[in-house]
């Protein structure tokens, strides 16, 4: 469980955030003044630091200091949370090497993804492997297609796990012939042991590791704290971490897209679709998700009463990164079980496929990278 | 430092004077703050957990006191970005139309921009003299700092000391 420890003088404020954020499934500890703070950054190593910068005796910047300065606990990262909201004083805590800055008063949701963003870039940071999210919010785009098949041609690159996130009776399956017994849900339920990773874990004979969808659509609510905590636990095993996303920006799909290092998404060329996505795009901003992660493929292109690249690139206000022509194989290679990645290398399909995962490769940072 | 709020009864504002910058907190006790700025019945305010700066050095925390009492004749502008609502006593509908125009002032040692609000004609002489209130409302406000222009503060609400103005100018209507 990821471990926040808060230090803040005000009593009531260190109850209230520490109820927000164990809603949110962390686990909290909290200090009241600076000195014991820094003790406690030293004994709990927690995975993060909310910090006040005002306090009495050793402010902020001080407790700062002392945390930057511990070989031990130097990489330790810090929120910032503080009263004092000028730009003078986040340009400070910037340079007094905090990670990021919140001022007060914070609401819940404002906490919640700020502390999200903070883990996940220290963890992007951390040199582990990559994480790669198919997301497409309007059926039948063949996101999960096109999930599947760059999965495979990311296989040459290292060890890759597919996690079929799909909250509602995953495909991938299907695509790869494969029936799980067992899904993540199942190895959420059993306490998301490390030991206990590989029962839930499915190999296919090309080499790739899938981790299924659950069979039943999930009806329980999701914490979202286990998708990062799950995501930590793959990216040790696995050079690429390849998820086709569930089709909603509900908190849990959101904090996909946050853990994510590219984001893909998938449209196909009419109205529907590119409504959705520019709606996904305004809604991925405006949860703090960095843009630049952010890339549009439009697949299914026929040409024939489907929008122009120049009016989806108006809308998008921006090119789309990649154009699949619609590949009358894959309705065959679905029935079959056998991606066109494997079966037929030269398909537009498995082509476009090809081309994102040595977009991956080149840009997604290696381990050791 | 407390959450500031209505809840709390406590508003935090940024105080600029013409050395120092003094953030704090104050309990208002059911008054809103430009009432207790406009106080004339005395010279002092009482304030909580107050963290000190120099302006040359404005994020810099120099010292932090628990309480304090600020002589008001020392402050120059009071900037309040959280609890507008606990600063500044809602404005009732009035027959004559209230406007909005552009600001531009200057200060010892400041520039503040924003916009101010007249009911009926924008007259400044009459808000600079015949006014009542030492503290000036200044919405959406940016001060400057003249000799440091890099460093600013902004606010959603200042307000400006009007016995330190030394000029003060407004550049057209907003709405």
């Amino acid at each position: 469980m990821t471990r926040i420890l808060l230090i803040d003088d005000d009593v009531q404020l260190l109850q209230m955030i520490r109820m927000m954020l164990e809603r949110a499934g962390y686990e909290v500890f909290t200090s009241a003044e600076g000195a014991d703070g820094i003790e406690k950054v030293r004994q709990l190593q927690p995975d993060l630091v909310i910090l006040d910068l005002m306090m009495p005796d050793i402010d902020g910047f001080q407790v700062l200091q002392a945390i930057r300065s511990d070989p031990l606990i130097s990489e330790t990262p810090v929120l910032v949370l503080t009263a004092r909201a000028q730009v003078v004083d986040r340009e400070a805590a910037l340079a007094a090497r905090a990670d990021d800055y919140l001022a007060k008063p914070v609401s819940q949701k404002e906490l919640l993804d700020r502390v999200q963003e903070v883990l996940s870039r220290r963890r992007r940071a951390g040199g582990q492997g990559g994480v790669v999210l198919f997301l497409g919010l309007r059926g039948g785009t063949g996101t999960t297609t096109l999930a599947v098949n760059t999965a495979l041609a990311l296989i040459h690159s290292g060890p890759v796990v597919l996690w079929d996130a799909s909250l509602n009776s995953g495909h991938v399956g299907l695509h790869l012939r494969i029936a799980p017994r067992t899904s993540w849900l199942d190895w959420w339920r059993s306490g998301c042991s490390r030991v206990n990773l590989e029962a839930h874990l499915v190999s296919h004979p090309a080499g790739l590791v899938l981790f299924p969808a659950p069979m039943m659509p999930v009806t329980e609510s999701i914490e979202e704290s286990v998708i990062g905590l799950t995501l930590d636990v793959l990216r040790e095993r696995f050079t690429f971490v390849v998820i086709d996303s569930p089709s909603t920006l509900t908190p849990p799909g959101l904090s996909f897209c946050r853990e994510s290092d590219w984001i893909f998404l998938v449209m196909s060329p009419e109205v529907g679709a590119l409504q959705s996505t520019v709606m996904t795009m305004r809604v991925l901003q405006s949860a703090g998700i960095v843009m630049d992660r952010v890339r549009v493929v439009v697949n299914h292109v026929t040409g024939a009463g489907m929008l122009s690249p120049q009016t989806i690139e108006r809308a998008l206000s921006q090119a789309p990164m990649l154009t699949v022509p619609f590949d009358p194989n894959q309705g065959v290679a679905l029935a079959q079980g056998t991606p066109l990645v494997l079966s037929q290398s030269s398909s537009p399909l498995a082509g476009a496929a090809q081309r994102l995962a040595g977009y991956i490769t080149s840009t997604v940072r290696q381990p050791g990278g | 430092m407390t959450q500031p709020g209505i809840r709390t009864g406590t508003i935090t504002v940024d105080f600029l004077t013409p050395t120092h910058r003094v953030s704090a907190q104050m309990v208002l006790r059911g008054r809103v703050l430009a009432d207790v700025l406009n106080d004339v019945r005395t010279s002092y305010i009482s304030v909580d957990a107050v963290f000190l700066s120099r302006l040359e050095d404005p994020a810099h925390i120099l010292k932090s006191l628990g309480t304090a009492v600020l002589n008001k004749n020392y402050i120059t502008a009071a900037i309040v970005n959280v609890g507008i609502e606990m600063a500044l006593k809602a404005v009732s509908p009035a027959y004559t139309s209230r406007k909005v125009y552009n600001v531009f002032a200057t200060v010892p040692g400041f520039e503040i921009e924003g916009t101010i609000e007249f009911a009926g004609r924008p007259d400044i002489h009459a808000l600079l003299v015949t006014n009542v209130e030492r503290f000036i409302p200044i919405v959406n406000a940016k001060v400057v700092m003249s000799e440091k222009p890099s460093i600013n503060f902004s606010g959603e609400l200042i307000f400006l000391n009007r016995d330190f103005i030394g000029l003060l100018a407004l550049s057209g209507e907003v709405a």
